[in-house]
């Protein structure tokens, strides 16, 4: 059973050089209930997916394949279809919470539009609907924080209201896209501990984009791993952190402080490919150790399974191991 | 808050004085009123009775202590030529100005704030393109070449609108079309970069995430943050169709302070102008002030930096 399922999704952008290609064709399935981690770096597509799926990429993203939630393709939907989607099935929160939220409007203003726009019984604004979510995300003393601005909270806070807004609507799904990559380190694990709970107490999938393998591994039930477009692994996430398969994982793996020997950095040789390019083989192949000569003619398929790879010649699983 | 009020009210009054005081000293060591006004064949006796009438025969700085005296009691001086409080004869005047200037205010902003705005949602299309374009025109014409192109144009080859007057509501067209042109451009241009700045910003996407269509996202969230750097624009325009109406009321014979204001410099009617000149000055001032109570309410940010600073 799927409450999402993307299939062969494709994002591009309209530049004045030609197309960018933010995604190239990407297959996932988010389960209820279950949270899972999309990893990858800066550029990989990972926000792209999800923001051109519900339509927030703007004007110049083009989205092709398929996103089916809960039996409707999301792709190809006009924005007024899709807007009664976002907030009430579908929530989604962002990187910068400071700047999320509109600076000259109240928390309780935004709040209540969120609990308006989304519920079938809003009540009348400033009803304790918007007190109890800001209870449910942790904020001390909520009647008072309806009355303050963004800029007379802390970021943290913010975050939580942001969450708070998000989850006005009940939505089924939320998209979590660097939710805490802005804010202090004690304040970071707050949030991920805050998300877990809010998921297991109403039985809400997230999804949650981080280029943090630490935090995925925190609280995500399964993990996807992104490169240029393409998801090269993914698996539950205990399977692919204990045994990555693809280098490319691999790399990010022996590239995180902490794990490689000596206390040395084992940094990813190269750079990430231009998104104007449309690479035969497999995008990794140019930075790869690994490197075959079919890596470079064809892209290699998905080996099937619970947790898979994409991958000509991965890694030995004994010796990752 | 207090406080606030208080140093705003000193800045305001020392403002004006300082323009009052300006404007005294200026106009009586650029010529001599009773030679002009009586005339010099009317003989030196006649001159210098005139002198003694109004007392221009005091040294400066003791006519300058009489006529702040006045100013203080409310008494802003008598008219040489109508001969009666100069107060009085601006303020028969004023209708007609404020109602230029009112109705004119009302269009330029009715035009330019929506073409703005819609040119910035349909950012480079012909729309924008045409705002873009006829806004660099609007800026490069200046009032009195625009207003005599229109004079040209509907009064004297197609004569179809009335060029001089105030009469009725024909008269208007004319002087407002001249009047708002530039200026509904200079606000177009203003909103456009304005919501632009906004449409890019993160809360947009929030606003849309959170189940907000386009359109509701735009009036919801858009336009009262961009609203705020155009309230800074509003209060340079109030100065700007000043010396517009000063300039439109000349060219189209319009009976209102800045014909007056013309009149009276010609005739050397000193009070008259200095009565008109702080006018403006106050008008700037409130206008100022009304600018600096609408940023503390429409951005809260401000009035937190302000209490703190």
């Amino acid at each position: 059973m799927t409450l999402l399922s993307i299939e062969n999704l494709t994002v591009s952008f309209d530049t004045p050089h030609g197309a960018a290609h933010a995604v190239r064709g990407i297959d996932l399935a988010v389960a209820p209930g279950e949270i899972l981690g999309l990893v990858g770096e800066s550029g990989s597509g990972k926000s792209a997916l999800f923001l051109a799926t519900l339509g927030l990429a703007g004007p110049r993203a083009r989205v092709r394949g398929s996103a089916l939630f809960d039996g409707t393709d999301l792709v190809g939907l006009s924005d007024r279809v899709l807007s009664r989607i976002r907030g009430r099935r579908v929530s989604m929160v962002f990187q910068d919470p400071a700047s999320s939220l509109n600076p000259v409007m109240t928390i309780g203003r935004q709040l209540d539009e969120a609990i308006r726009l989304n519920r079938q019984n809003p009540g009348r604004p400033g009803s304790a609907a918007a007190r109890d979510l800001l209870a449910e995300v942790g904020i001390p003393d909520p009647g008072r924080r309806l009355r303050s601005y963004p800029h007379e909270l802390s970021g943290g806070q913010n975050q939580r209201v942001m969450i708070a807004m998000m989850l006005a609507g009940n939505p089924d799904l939320l998209i979590a896209d660097e939710p805490n990559t802005a804010l202090d380190v004690t304040v970071q694990a707050q949030i991920l501990d805050l998300l877990k709970r809010i998921s297991r107490a109403r039985g809400m999938s997230i999804v949650l984009i981080s280029h943090d393998l630490g935090v995925v591994a925190q609280i995500c039930d399964t993990v996807a791993v992104m490169y240029a477009g393409r998801i090269v692994e993914s698996g539950p996430v205990m399977d692919v952190f204990d045994a990555p398969r693809h280098p490319y994982t691999a790399g990010l793996m022996a590239s995180r402080p902490g794990t490689a020997p000596a206390g040395r950095l084992m940094p990813i040789g190269g750079v990430v490919p231009s998104p104007f390019e449309q690479p035969a083989g497999c995008a990794f192949a140019p930075r790869c150790p690994r490197r075959r000569a079919a890596c470079t003619a064809m892209p290699p398929t998905p080996v099937a399974g619970g947790h898979w790879w994409r991958c000509f010649n991965p890694v030995e699983a004994a010796a990752a191991a | 808050m207090l406080s606030f009020v208080l140093r705003k009210g000193l800045r305001a009054g020392l403002t004006v004085l300082l323009l009052a005081t300006f404007t005294f000293f200026v106009l009586r060591t650029s010529g001599d009123p009773a030679v002009l006004l009586v005339g010099l064949e009317a003989g030196p006796e006649a001159v210098e009775a005139f002198r003694r009438r109004w007392g221009l025969d005091q040294p400066l700085w003791k006519q300058y202590a009489i006529y702040l005296q006045q100013l203080l009691s409310g008494d802003f001086g008598q008219s040489f030529v109508g001969n009666r409080p100069a107060l009085e004869v601006v303020a028969e005047r004023l209708p007609k100005t404020l109602w230029l200037m009112g109705v004119t205010a009302v269009v330029t902003l009715a035009i330019g704030i929506p073409l703005g705005v819609v040119a910035a949602l349909r950012r480079d299309s012909w729309i924008d393109r045409l705002a873009i374009g006829v806004s660099v025109a609007g800026l490069s014409l200046p009032n009195f070449v625009v207003g005599v192109l229109l004079i040209l144009l509907f009064g004297v080859a197609l004569m179809l609108l009335p060029t001089t007057g105030s009469e009725t509501a024909w008269h208007f067209i004319l002087p407002v079309a001249t009047m708002a042109t530039g200026d509904a451009a200079v606000f177009a241009r203003f909103a456009r970069s304005a919501m632009l700045d906004v449409l890019n910003q993160p809360f947009m996407r929030t606003a849309s995430a959170k189940g907000l269509d386009r359109r509701r996202a735009v009036m919801r969230h858009a336009v009262p943050n961009a609203a705020i750097p155009l309230v800074t624009v509003f209060g340079l325009y109030v100065g700007r169709i000043i010396v517009g109406a000063v300039i439109t009321e000349n060219v189209f014979a319009w009976p209102g302070v800045g014909s007056l204001l013309v009149l009276s410099v010609e005739t050397r009617d000193l009070a008259v102008v200095q009565t008109i000149v702080i006018l403006v000055g106050v008008t700037m001032v409130v206008t100022n002030i009304t600018i600096d109570i609408a940023y503390r309410w429409l951005d809260p940010r401000t009035a937190e930096e302000r209490t703190l600073g």
